[in-house]
């Protein structure tokens, strides 16, 4: 599933490290979901958007919607 | 924090491997290569080499949702390969040590019997968790 995770870290000015602290996962792991490499959690995906101060699906684009 | 920590764990495996070759060559010298000491320590030093590898010594990496979902697919795909392997091992051992044997090395047997019945015994267990 494609994200907008990049785009809204690095407009708040945040490293992979921090954002992985602040959600309390590894830096790896925001990596991946940043490179769509591994679809996070319910849990995780609000916590992302709780942190980026966006709903969760103006973090995410599903599929369809990219089509 | 990380990087001292992960130097501190190669360290160690590092004087593992060193104090492993000095038992291996004393070993040697001795005529005694293979023994199941040997062996099981280098299975070891093996497998914590990987772990080491793989995670860093990173806790947090391990123990989060993508942590836990690499474990959880590398488990499964290792007890499937571990169940075929016992399987190749009853046969060889059965085929050179018991040919007059209908169950070959017995314990052998049992184990490759129990891997099968095993992982469905706990899906059924874990299943009847959602229901």
């Amino acid at each position: 599933m494609n994200n907008r995770i990049r785009e809204l870290r690095k407009a708040k000015k945040l490293s992979q490290e921090d954002l992985a602290d602040m959600c309390n996962v590894s830096r790896q792991t925001i990596n991946a979901i940043e490179n769509n490499k591994y679809d996070p959690s319910l849990l995780l995906a609000f916590s992302l958007a709780k942190v980026l101060k966006v709903t969760v699906d103006e973090l995410f684009i599903s599929g369809m919607e990219s089509d | 924090m990380g990087k001292k920590v992960l130097e501190s764990w190669w360290a160690i495996f590092l004087l593992g491997i060193t104090l492993y070759v000095i038992l291996i060559w004393s070993d040697l010298q001795s005529g005694q290569f293979l023994t199941k000491g040997n062996l099981l320590m280098m299975a070891i030093l093996i497998g914590g080499g990987f772990q080491l590898y793989t995670w860093r010594n990173d806790d947090r990496a391990k123990k989060d949702e993508r942590g836990r979902l690499i474990i959880q697919q590398s488990s499964v795909l290792s007890y499937r390969i571990l169940t075929i392997a016992l399987f190749v091992l009853w046969v060889i051992d059965r085929r050179m040590y018991h040919p007059d044997n209908e169950l070959g090395n017995t314990f052998l047997f049992i184990a490759l019997c129990l891997s099968l019945v095993l992982s469905p015994l706990l899906q059924l267990v874990t299943a009847r968790r959602y229901l």
